[in-house]
């Protein structure tokens, strides 16, 4: 007590308002602080150069018909070749990071993308007439190849870091550590579901986890890729990371 | 009783914030060591206003307080706080003992912010217990909450209070004002006789110039207050 | 400072009566406040725990949350059953590595009967993949038997041998049971700390028999004794929902959306672990709603303190003029207060907890019975210790509106109270 400074009423003043001040912005970084929890109106979708492919492939598909041109099909950004993935590595291990920063675009082995499937198919567009029903089977078809496109095989064993929202599969002490993680919002609410090779099977390293609070925000996941183009005993087929971390999403 | 000035105050000017004239201004007043001196006045003279330039409530806009050989004016505020403590003893008109302390715990109250006092207290109790025992407190009162006492008896218990730890100087504010003649008397020959015993120098604040005669020095606000009538 | 400290405890055991109240005010809004989050936490853990391990749960189709309350909480009705044809041809696919199917609508003294196969035992999990353990006895094997959850059995008392009546429909009444047709208790399943606590489990073909002779919700006029209904075909023509497990969780959105677009008939299929989490979602709104009520009711029992404090103001001039004298400096005063509202608020919020836990431990064993809810009784987290320090800097701050006037006022009285 012998040592306080003269107490000035404008002292006080200041001093309160310091104390109010630092109670507010402490409260706002608690998790007991009152947040409204935003759940988007509308399906967000991570910045992927594939965006929903059908009605894509139908444009494409019917300007290439009636303009009776042979143009490469290109898509909003070009994708991302396994050779252009594998080439970017050193770039990227050169830098801060240890893992490789990857778009699901990656995901899809080079002769299954979206570009190659209309490359095999361009022959038989041309020859169909646009709303028949051979052209709306030829457009199943590709959907299917592009469904049930294997795996990449030449991302196997890298540390990657990529993007996504996730659709919950399991619950440790209240976090959820096992999800599949997918490109877009609502994957199990919204049509068309992902194919194989855009979702992967992630199980958090322990300790990790989200809160069911924040399942529907993206996140990024950081881990060992496993891939695996058929289901053996010892594995299952698809793209796995087990013991991911998880990042808040951050552009 | 030597001739030392114990306090001495000095060219003192007081207004209050807002007033246009000093409403305070003396001189010069000393007041020697052991004296019992008796300050008079009708209310609204000053007297309050001058007890608190000499208990270092406040501080004279100009002009100098000494007090022990301390000039009070340049001490700051917890100094002048702490003076006092240490070397002043205070007794109000009424209501000097807080509520919710015992009767020995009202009159050891000074020591919990004086060192000095303490010390000259030495074992507490029994100095409260001693000083309550001269001002006639009875004993079967000692175990009694504030609240049971007479008028006259927490009056007395105020002296035992101001005394305890041997300020040198006390400082009474009409502090017989509230009592009858008889325990006006007794009071008054009862405060005399401890300040005696502890050679403290005694400021007694009045209005009542029947008890003037009974003290060494006294002194008539009006006639030393300098300062010119306000509107 | 030991003067202060033991000026404020005078004083405040001198005014304990008014005290008193203004402590028991704060103590139930910090008794409210800390239960609300502790039952927020606790529902939240119990919800998550239900179920694990499966990968979709399929339904007649209507809405998600609906399929995931009826069928692992036991909450609300299906809209619609599932035809066995249905169900068999969906479980023949190749990614299915098993399913469980499963039956609702009958009840037993408020308890929800579900009919199942053995399938069940062997493959529900729950929590972080914990099988289902027989605390007493065996499955079902017979039309008759039944296997009853832990709550069932210490609720009613069920040993094993005992018979049981079933009810049609979730309440019972005495002209809607099949009273023709016990069950007999046969095993009793460990505690899960899930609805599967409060259920009654019988076989598929247990659910056929009691109906058989039911039409339309009442009994008809053919009646049938157990032994007959035994001897009829007693394969289920429909069932209310199953449970999948796929051996490649990689195919769940796609073995999702096959059983959406399987034109037999309208089903749907959800991922319990999603939409559980939508679910959580939803409710997460309303905790909200909670925790910010409790903290203005907080709020209102420290502006009640503070009420009191300002206006025992004016009576304590005199006592600050008394402690002026003696050498107390104003910024004393100004920590008297402070002190004094910490104290009273210290005191409320232990005691608030204190009452709290008190409430949990009583009501504790009386939530399990009723609503099925689990409480954990366990020490205060980091989150409210940090509650606790929050609320005492309030109280701090609170305490400087009268601390600051009582401040002012013992500058400007000095000695003389002008009262």
């Amino acid at each position: 007590m012998r040592f306080f400074p003269q107490l000035s009423r404008s002292r006080v003043f200041f001093l309160c308002i310091v104390i109010i001040f630092a109670v507010v912005s402490c409260g706002q970084s608690q998790p007991i602080s009152i947040e409204t929890v935003d759940i988007p109106p509308v399906p967000l979708e991570v910045p992927t150069s594939v965006p929903t492919l059908e009605p894509k492939l139908r444009d494409e598909a019917i300007s290439n018909n009636n303009d009776q041109q042979a143009a490469a099909v290109s898509l909003a950004m070009p994708a991302i070749t396994a050779e252009d993935a594998v080439s970017s590595i050193d770039e990227s291990l050169s830098g801060d990071s240890e893992y490789l920063e990857i778009m699901w675009d990656s995901l899809i082995p080079s002769d299954y993308t979206a570009d190659a499937i209309m490359a095999k198919y361009r022959d038989r567009l041309v020859a169909v007439e646009d709303g028949t029903d051979e052209a709306l089977e030829l457009y199943d078809a590709m959907q299917e190849e592009f469904n049930n496109a294997p795996v990449n095989e030449s991302l196997s064993q890298f540390l990657i870091k990529i993007p996504g929202f996730i659709a919950p599969l399991e619950y440790t002490d209240d976090l959820i550590t096992e999800f599949l993680l997918v490109p877009y919002f609502g994957a199990c609410i919204h049509q068309p579901a992902p194919p194989a090779n855009q979702t992967i099977l992630v199980k958090t390293a322990a300790g990790q986890g989200i809160d069911v609070a924040d399942s529907y925000d993206p996140i990024w996941v950081i881990g060992e890729l496993k891939t695996e183009a058929q289901t053996t005993e010892l594995a299952t087929a698809g793209y796995n990371i087990a013991d991911a971390m998880i990042e808040k999403y951050t552009p | 009783m030597s001739a030392t000035p114990i306090i001495h105050l000095k060219e003192i000017r007081f207004r209050w914030p807002g007033q246009s004239a000093d409403f305070l201004y003396i001189p010069e007043l000393i007041v020697n060591k052991g004296e019992h001196l008796f300050i008079q006045g009708p209310s609204g003279s000053g007297k309050t206003t001058l007890l608190n330039l000499l208990t270092g409530i406040n501080v004279p806009r100009s002009g100098s307080v000494m007090i022990l050989d301390t000039p009070l004016e340049k001490l700051t505020n917890i100094g002048r706080d702490r003076f006092r403590a240490d070397h002043l003893g205070v007794i109000f008109q009424q209501f000097n003992l807080l509520p919710y302390l015992s009767l020995v715990e009202n009159v050891q109250l000074p020591c919990g912010f004086s060192r000095r006092k303490r010390a000259n207290a030495g074992d507490m109790d029994a100095t409260a217990l001693r000083l309550l025992t001269h001002l006639s407190i009875p004993d079967a009162l000692l175990d009694q909450p504030v609240s049971k006492l007479s008028v006259g008896q927490q009056q007395r218990t105020a002296v035992a209070r101001a005394l305890i730890g041997n300020p040198e100087i006390v400082i009474a504010d009409e502090p017989t004002s509230a009592l009858d003649s008889d325990n006006r008397d007794r009071f008054l020959e009862l405060l005399f006789q401890e300040a005696e015993e502890q050679e403290s120098t005694l400021i007694f604040v009045s209005h009542d110039r029947q008890i003037a005669e009974r003290f060494t020095q006294m002194v008539d606000l009006t006639m030393i207050n300098q300062a010119e009538v306000a509107e | 400072m030991k003067t202060l400290i033991r000026i404020v405890l005078k004083s405040a055991w001198h005014r304990r009566i008014s005290l008193l109240f203004t402590i028991l005010s704060i103590a139930i809004s910090v008794c409210l406040l800390l239960g609300v989050d502790k039952i927020r936490k606790e529902a939240k853990s119990s919800f998550i725990n239900t179920i694990s391990q499966t990968d979709l749960i399929v339904g007649a189709r209507g809405g998600p949350v609906n399929l995931l309350l009826y069928s692992v909480f036991r909450i609300g009705n299906a809209t619609n059953n599932v035809t066995w044809e249905s169900y068999e041809e969906i479980v023949a696919l190749d990614e299915i590595a098993w399913s469980i199917p499963i039956s609702l609508g009958d009840s037993h003294r408020g308890f929800r009967v579900m009919g199942t196969n053995t399938d069940y035992f062997e493959y529900y999990q729950y929590g972080q993949s914990q099988r289902l353990t027989f605390a007493e006895g065996i499955p079902f094997s017979e039309v008759y038997h039944a296997v009853i959850g832990r709550d069932v059995a210490d609720a009613l008392d069920y040993q094993l041998g005992d018979e049981i009546i079933v009810a049609h429909g979730l309440v019972s009444a005495e002209f809607a049971e099949h009273d023709d047709k016990p069950f007999t208790v046969t095993g009793v399943l460990a505690k899960t700390g899930t609805p599967v606590d409060r259920t009654v489990h019988v076989s598929l073909e247990g659910i056929e028999a009691i109906h058989v002779d039911w039409q339309g919700g009442t009994r008809s006029a053919f009646q049938l004794s157990a032994e007959q209904a035994r001897n009829v075909d007693l394969q289920p023509k429909a069932i209310t929902a199953f449970m999948v497990g796929l051996d490649n969780r990689i195919n769940t959105f796609r073995l999702q959306r096959a059983i959406t677009e399987y034109n037999e008939e309208p089903l749907m299929a959800i991922i319990p672990g999603a939409t559980l989490a939508e679910l959580w979602q939803t409710i997460v709104v309303f905790e909200q709603v909670l925790l910010v009520i409790s903290g203005f009711v907080l709020i209102a029992g420290l502006l009640g303190m503070l009420t009191m404090l300002l206006s025992t103001l004016n009576e304590r001039r005199r006592e600050m003029a008394v402690l002026r004298a003696v050498g107390a400096h104003p910024y004393h005063i100004l920590f008297l207060f402070v002190l004094e509202t910490v104290f009273i608020v210290f005191l409320g919020y232990v005691i608030g907890m204190c009452l709290l836990y008190s409430l949990l431990v009583l009501t504790q064993p009386l939530l399990v019975a009723w609503y099925g809810i689990n409480i954990t009784i366990t020490r205060p987290d980091a989150q409210q210790w940090f509650l606790f320090a929050v609320v005492l800097l309030l109280s701090v701050i609170v305490s400087l509106i009268p601390g600051l006037i009582a401040y002012r006022q013992s500058l400007q009285d000095g000695l003389a109270v002008k009262v």
